[in-house]
């Protein structure tokens, strides 16, 4: 027996001591632990992750020669020939940087991306939904990055001391022709499309790729959801109206996705005061039809059918008259249709296929004197694309059939436009480090019959493994806008040339960005003496975009912060000389942040300012010499998901600028110079509320 | 003779003294067998473990929530899997209930009340968004309760690599994992605490780096985990995909 003890005793200390303890710390160039380092035997996988304090331990049973593995990324990999015996090992390493260990390059100049698939995307696409500033509208959202000038009696997004004509909106490959719901003077419109529908978002505030065109300043690229996951019902009701969507799936391979909507802002608008005088306070209806088809062998099809009514009046008081208030309407009707197709032609060969359809009708009424005006737009565009080498290829080309008339007492104008255009570009990655984009672009405008060749080059290099320096340079036309081709098309396109130097930072978490550019314009339209159209007219803006975004700092807190300096001026339209337009401000700031209180309640805020911008005083001999007060905004936001009898529902409000800060937009002066009234907001303050439920 | 006799002696009594006062000796690993034999055999074959959960008395069953839930949990998978969804979501409301009945929970408790609440989502889809963030308040209290609760981490990390990546998901999947893996399977010294978990945490993050196409770390962590877990089915068929790549 006592054999037998002896031997239960030596095996328990056999084993005991067959294994062997491999532990130690491993540290960055500058001594600062690294934890959740992998630390394995290589073959063997034994092994373990460091903590917090760049420790690790693991045991092995295994004897003699191994190999020991210590990888983490970011860093470079160590590989160390270990012989491991009966005695405990200890080891410390140090991982030196990995520069060259980096992730794929990627163009960034000019380019803010809200994308859930690319590691280069500034932002989510929930940034842009829960954006408390921007009450779901997509161009609200975007107003808080840098390089957007707030401009509260305006419509549309005004980039780089650029007008918002100057800004396109794309959706799936094609040209928006009218992306704001129609409005009156003074008030800014939200626009059409329901940010929901995005699945991705790239706003590029100067130096975009040669598949776009038409556009001095901006672009906005919008690409629809792909498949849905699951068939839904939705119902939407707020203080503004009531909606609801049906989503329809069958296989994950064909979906239908429709929606209705109603939109009266009278309710809210009698609970809030207000500082115009309404007759009709804006009201619409929308509805939409979606359907969406994956192929057998890969290809995507998507079409999208939309179609909104709108109308609103507003009563004027004409400044320093006795005269009866004025009043101002009008009512719209738009279509959009969109179709795309994207799949391949073979093992090599990508091709985006796209076509749109888009009817817009403004009805408007000034007093007595009435205005109706038609736009059709029929576009097509096919790109062709292709990995060759190091380079990635595309080009193609794209077809707009524009028509536009124009009554307005009694007599009609016509125009018709055709632009073709045809783009080849490519994205050169010369190493980890390198990247080039070079692009040609050429048009041909029937209208004025003129056409035109753009050239554009983006060039990005790594710095580090978290920095970026970026140039981008472009040549941009746009063809003048329709109420200056109504009186002549003996004019030329308009055009701007973008300068832009770019470096960045980022982390998983963070991300910093500065961005100086230059952007210089020639051949505006210019009225002569003789009010006269021509190319004459000159400009340029310059500036620093600085943008900074946060996740990681506070707990559960998401912001970012933006700040854009502006120096424009122009000689253009009718100005007598070079100045400062009136929708520049010189210096803009934002600031955005999400807080989620608990997983099911989140708030936040976005606070912005600009300083005050320039307008017209007939009794200042300087022409657009004076300026507003400076514009702050504040706005808060909640949300709460909630259970209603087993059904998913977000429960939202908002208050915008709850503490009133005083907002002048500009002055309307009397005939006579004397007297003069501020252009205001519809309010000082409001706030809006609401809820979402979804069905399955 | 005398000694051995004595020696057996007194080993037959330390043996029967313990099992008779710890009735949850082993208990973890019996769930966890009777959940893969049910598997193997496509039977409920949890009627021992409920044998042993049901026969404690008031005082010990106090003691042994934490693990009449989390028999509930696995019996709950098991139905899933064999497509009786009624009766796994029966199984989860039982064992939530059992685990909402403790006053205090501890850390281990709130995780897989939350883990539980997480599973549920399959049978509720419509109210995910909810739940989630329902079992997100319980996974943050258990980690602020203990910061070395590997199943808190694995948790979090699991969730994350589940939400859909235009919600946010996808960002802290690695990070929570290999956090998980820094940490001991026990995350106290006291008795029956719960050691699982560890198995899952490779296969999860192995799981992310593959979507992620870092194939050689993908790699590299399923082998450590079969290393570690060497009859594990998921990270077994897990590295044999890998490895076809």
């Amino acid at each position: 027996m006592k054999k037998i003890i002896c031997l239960f005793f030596f095996l328990i200390s056999l084993f005991t001591t067959a294994q062997t303890t491999i532990s130690g710390h491993i540290k960055d160039s500058k001594g600062r632990p690294i934890d959740l380092v992998n630390i394995y035997l290589k073959d063997v996988f034994d092994g373990s992750v460091t903590d917090t304090k760049g420790k690790f331990t693991f045991n092995t049973n295994i004897k003699g020669k191994a190999i020991l593995s210590v990888s983490s990324l970011g860093y470079v990999s160590i590989e160390k020939e270990i012989t491991i015996g009966l005695e405990n090992l200890i080891f410390d390493f140090v991982l030196q940087d990995a520069t060259g260990n980096l992730d794929e390059i990627v163009i960034s100049a000019g380019v803010f991306d809200a994308s859930d698939k690319k590691k280069s995307s500034i932002l989510k696409p929930l940034d842009i939904v829960t954006n408390p500033g921007a009450n779901g509208d997509i161009y609200a959202a975007l107003a808080t990055l840098p390089g957007v000038t707030p401009v509260g009696n305006e419509t549309g997004l005004f980039v780089r001391g650029g007008e918002a004509s100057e800004t396109k909106t794309i959706i799936d490959g094609t040209l928006v022709a009218s992306p704001f719901f129609s409005t009156v003077p003074d008030i800014p419109s939200r626009g059409r499309f329901d940010p929901f529908l995005f699945k991705g978002t790239l706003f590029s505030t100067g130096g975009y790729s040669a598949q776009y065109g038409q556009a001095l300043s901006s672009v906005l690229v919008l690409n629809t959801n792909d498949m849905p996951s699951k068939s839904s019902y939705s119902f939407d009701i707020n203080m503004a109206g009531l909606g609801a969507s049906y989503t329809k799936v069958w296989k994950e391979k064909t979906a239908v996705l429709a929606s209705i909507g109603y939109t009266n802002l009278s309710t809210l608008f009698s609970l809030v005061p207000q500082n115009k005088v309404w007759d009709t306070a804006p009201n619409g209806t929308s509805a939409s039809i979606g359907f969406r088809h994956r192929t057998e062998n890969g290809g995507f099809y998507k079409s999208f059918l939309q179609y909104n009514t709108s109308a609103i009046a507003l009563n004027f008081k004409t400044t320093g008259s006795e005269a009866p208030n004025s009043t101002f309407s009008n009512s719209s009707k738009n279509v959009f249709w969109n179709n795309s197709f994207s799949g391949y032609l073979n093992d090599h060969w990508k091709v985006l296929l796209t076509g749109s359809l888009s009817f817009n009708e403004d009805k408007d009424q000034f007093n007595e004197h009435g205005s109706l005006e038609k736009d059709w737009l029929a576009q097509s565009r096919i790109t062709l694309s292709r990995r060759l080498g190091k380079a990635q290829i595309r080009f193609g080309g794209e077809m707009q059939l524009f028509k536009n008339e124009f009554t307005t007492n009694e007599d009609l104008t016509i125009i018709d436009n055709t632009l073709t255009a045809v783009y080849a570009e490519s994205d050169i990655k010369f190493s980890k480090k390198l990247a080039l984009r070079v692009g040609l672009r050429g048009e041909q405008a029937s209208v004025i019959d003129k056409s035109n060749i753009m050239p554009r080059l983006s060039l990005s290099y790594r710095l580090g493994r978290k920095s970026l320096l970026s140039f981008a340079y472009g040549h941009f036309y746009q063809t003048p806008q329709k109420e200056y081709v109504r009186k002549t098309t003996q004019i030329d396109f308009e055009s701007a040339t973008h300068y832009i130097a770019n470096f960045q930072w980022k982390t998983k978490q963070r991300l910093f960005r500065i961005e100086a550019y230059f952007k210089d314009y020639e051949h505006l339209i210019k009225q002569a003496s003789n009010l006269s159209l021509n190319n004459r007219g000159t400009g340029f803006s310059k500036g620093i975009d600085v943008f900074w975004r946060d996740e990681k700092s506070i707990e559960k807190l998401t912001y970012w912060l933006s700040y854009s300096l502006v120096d424009s001026k122009r000689f253009y339209r009718n100005f007598p000389i070079e100045a400062t337009p009136i929708f520049v401000s010189k210096h803009n700031v934002s600031l955005v942040a999400n807080y989620k209180l608990t997983p099911l309640v989140r708030a936040g805020f976005a606070y912005s300012y600009a300083s005050g911008k320039p307008y017209v005083n007939p009794n200042n001999d300087a022409f657009l010499a004076d300026t507003t007060i400076d514009y702050h905004n504040l706005n808060f936001s909640a949300s709460y998901l909630a259970s209603i009898f087993g059904n998913f529902s977000v429960i939202f409000a908002s208050i915008k600028n709850p503490f009133s800060f005083k907002q002048v937009f500009g002055y309307r002066y009397s005939d006579d110079g004397t007297q003069r009234s501020p252009i205001l907001p519809s309010t000082n303050w409001s706030f809006f509320a609401g809820i979402s439920i979804s069905l399955e | 003779m005398k000694l051995s006799n004595t020696f057996f002696g007194v080993l037959f009594l330390f043996v029967t003294t313990l099992s008779a006062q710890k009735s949850l000796e082993n208990i973890e690993q019996k769930i966890i067998t009777a959940y893969k034999m049910s598997v193997k055999t496509k039977t409920d074959q949890f009627q021992s473990v409920h044998k042993i959960l049901n026969s404690l008395d008031s005082k010990e069953n106090s003691k042994a929530v934490y693990w009449i839930a989390f028999s509930k949990y696995q019996q709950a998978r098991f139905s899933n899997r064999i497509n009786h969804e009624k009766a796994a979501f029966k199984l989860l409301k039982e064992g939530i209930q059992k685990l909402k009945s403790i006053k205090n929970p501890n850390s281990e408790e709130l995780v897989l009340h939350g883990t539980m609440l997480s599973f549920s989502i399959m049978f509720q889809r419509n109210i995910a968004a909810i739940i989630s963030g329902k079992a997100h308040t319980l996974y943050d209290k258990a980690l602020h309760k203990n910061k070395k609760n590997l199943r808190a981490y694995l948790a979090i990390g699991k969730s994350d690599y589940f939400k859909p990546v235009q919600y946010g998901g996808g960002f802290k999947a690695e990070s929570y994992l290999k956090q998980a893996l820094s940490k001991p399977d026990k995350s106290t010294d006291a008795s029956f605490a719960p050691t699982w978990g560890r198995e899952l945490v490779y296969y999860y993050l192995a799981s992310f780096l593959h979507r992620e196409n870092r194939i050689e770390e993908a790699n590299s962590y399923g082998k450590q985990g079969l290393k570690k877990f060497p009859n594990s089915d998921i990270l077994k068929s897990l590295v044999d995909k890998l490895n076809k790549k």
